[in-house]
């Protein structure tokens, strides 16, 4: 008997050093922290929804959830339940194979940009050379689910929904991308673990870009589709936007690539604009103690700091007419970040005091925005 | 280093493995299904749906998509340019002082002409 137990110990060992090595092989690694990630993104997402919830109440002065759990802390665990026993509506008219396909793309495609984000440290899956890029990239494939998604389950409110959001996303993609590039001049590298660490020699780039930072959130919001500018579930004139026919679970499956987004655009803030996991003052000896903390802690404090600018955004601001939006895309955000991006390739070239380029890049604003004004008022006279 | 783009793939495979499995374990277990021919039609607010759903739209949408392509391409070469800025300044500098302007003329064109507008009337 003893002996068996023996012998069943010795195998046991036996398996796991011979068998599970390949888990210690690199690709094993990045396999294991591949789930880590996911696991985490999805946790944070459930109590992220609930803190939007709970927030939202508390600035409409009343609870929001308290009944599951000790102040509703069960909430989105019930919700997850109750849209797993739903019946899934697929519509008669629907084209079937896509409709289904919708969500599943959805999902994957805004898993895929973690890849590459530098969540601590150390702790990263992969660092590829054009880390930026494939982030750009991949989270576009991402607009393809919603487009399959209101086109197949042919109902106006979809189609209508997925044309709106489509126009809007692939509009504030442009002033985006070039926001961007006004970091990728002062790092010299499109991979996200270099821009990091570029951060503790040139400071965080949100001090020496801060248009590009402002170009950003704002385009940002509008990619994540939130309120000020969420055109793709305007419950006012589209029910629900693209996913109006999609219920139970594959709705889920939406609402929550559609919060791994929001957290990306949060993670990417943080990353090209905030220092990433850098803690704050780091170039000054007296805040040296700072190192001390753990830097997921500084990463995730940023990245949460930044989610809740969504919220409070959500709480309080209106939603904007889809015509001045594209206005403020394309007539506004888009000379600006070509602009700034004039003046950072200046700024670097003629070695300018940090101070006369914020003068610059303030004048800049005053400027075009007058320009602005003045076509506006033009048109509207001659419209008249 | 192509290896680098594996655990890329790892986390292509859990998304899609995720949205499956979330599915197929409700259509398998737990979720009714008793479909019928109300709550299979498109929704319109309670009401019977009128006409077909690919009717004419907006062509403002469809404009807007054009010059999605011909900018984000052109971001595309900022990328290129950003990444050697460091290394040739002015030179780099009033080569892309040409290319933006010259984006920004096709910007100009496009709002005189009225494709950054939002009308119906013009086409």
């Amino acid at each position: 008997m003893l002996e068996n137990l023996q012998r069943l110990i010795q195998l046991t060992i036996h398996l796991i050093v011979n068998k599970l090595v390949p888990l210690t092989h690199p690709w094993g690694w990045a396999f294991i922290k591949a789930l880590i990630v996911v696991s985490l993104i999805m946790l944070a997402v459930t109590f992220v929804t609930l803190a939007e919830r709970k927030l939202i109440g508390r600035m409409q002065i009343r609870h929001g959830p308290m009944r599951t759990g000790w102040h509703g802390i069960l909430q989105p665990i019930a919700d997850g339940i109750k849209l797993l026993c739903k019946e899934c509506i697929t519509p008669a008219e629907a084209d079937k194979w896509v409709f289904l396909m919708a969500p599943i793309v959805s999902i994957a495609f805004a898993f895929v940009p973690l890849a590459v984000i530098p969540f601590a440290k150390t702790f990263f899956i992969t660092d590829i050379n054009i880390g930026l890029l494939f982030i750009l990239a991949v989270s576009s494939v991402g607009f393809l689910g919603n487009i399959m998604a209101g086109w197949s389950s042919a109902s106006k409110y979809s189609f209508l929904g997925s044309l709106r959001a489509l126009a809007l996303m692939i509009s504030f993609e442009v002033p985006m991308v070039m926001s961007m590039v006004g970091v990728v001049v002062f790092t010299g590298s499109l991979s996200m673990v270099t821009i990091v660490e570029s951060q503790a020699h040139w400071g965080w780039f949100i001090l020496s870009q801060p248009m590009a930072f402002v170009i950003y959130v704002l385009c940002g919001i509008a990619e994540t589709q939130r309120t000020p500018f969420d055109m793709m579930e305007d419950e006012g004139s589209l029910v629900c936007g693209f996913f109006t026919e999609y219920s139970g679970m594959r709705f889920a499956l939406f609402s929550l690539a559609e919060y791994i987004n929001m957290f990306l655009v949060a993670i990417l803030a943080t990353v090209l604009f905030l220092g990433g996991w850098q803690p704050p003052f780091v170039s000054w000896p007296l805040f040296g103690f700072l190192n001390a903390v753990p830097s997921v802690f500084w990463f995730s404090a940023k990245l949460l700091l930044f989610m809740f600018l969504y919220i409070w955004l959500r709480g309080t601001l209106p939603r904007v007419r889809y015509d001045q939006l594209m206005y403020l895309c394309w007539k506004i955000l888009m000379p600006l970040a070509l602009l700034n991006l004039m003046l950072t390739a200046l700024f670097l070239a003629s070695k300018m005091n940090i101070l006369i380029f914020y003068l610059l890049n303030l004048l800049v604003v005053v400027i075009w925005l007058s320009i602005y004004a003045k076509t506006q008022a033009w048109v509207s006279a001659n419209n008249q | 280093m192509l290896v680098n783009y594996l655990p890329i793939v790892f986390l292509l495979v859990v998304g899609v493995v995720i949205g499956i499995s979330s599915q197929l374990v409700g259509h398998l277990f737990v979720r009714p299904h008793n479909p019928g021919v109300e709550k299979l039609s498109p929704y319109e607010c309670g009401i019977k749906p009128e006409g077909s759903t690919f009717s004419r739209n907006a062509i403002s949408y469809y404009i807007y998509g054009l010059l999605f392509i011909l900018f984000d391409v052109e971001g595309l070469f900022f990328f290129l340019w950003a990444v050697i800025y460091k290394d040739m300044m002015w030179f780099a500098f009033i080569e892309i002082t040409f290319f933006a302007f010259i984006l920004f003329l096709g910007l100009i064109y496009a709002w005189l002409k009225g494709a950054l507008d939002w009308t119906t009337e013009m086409w």
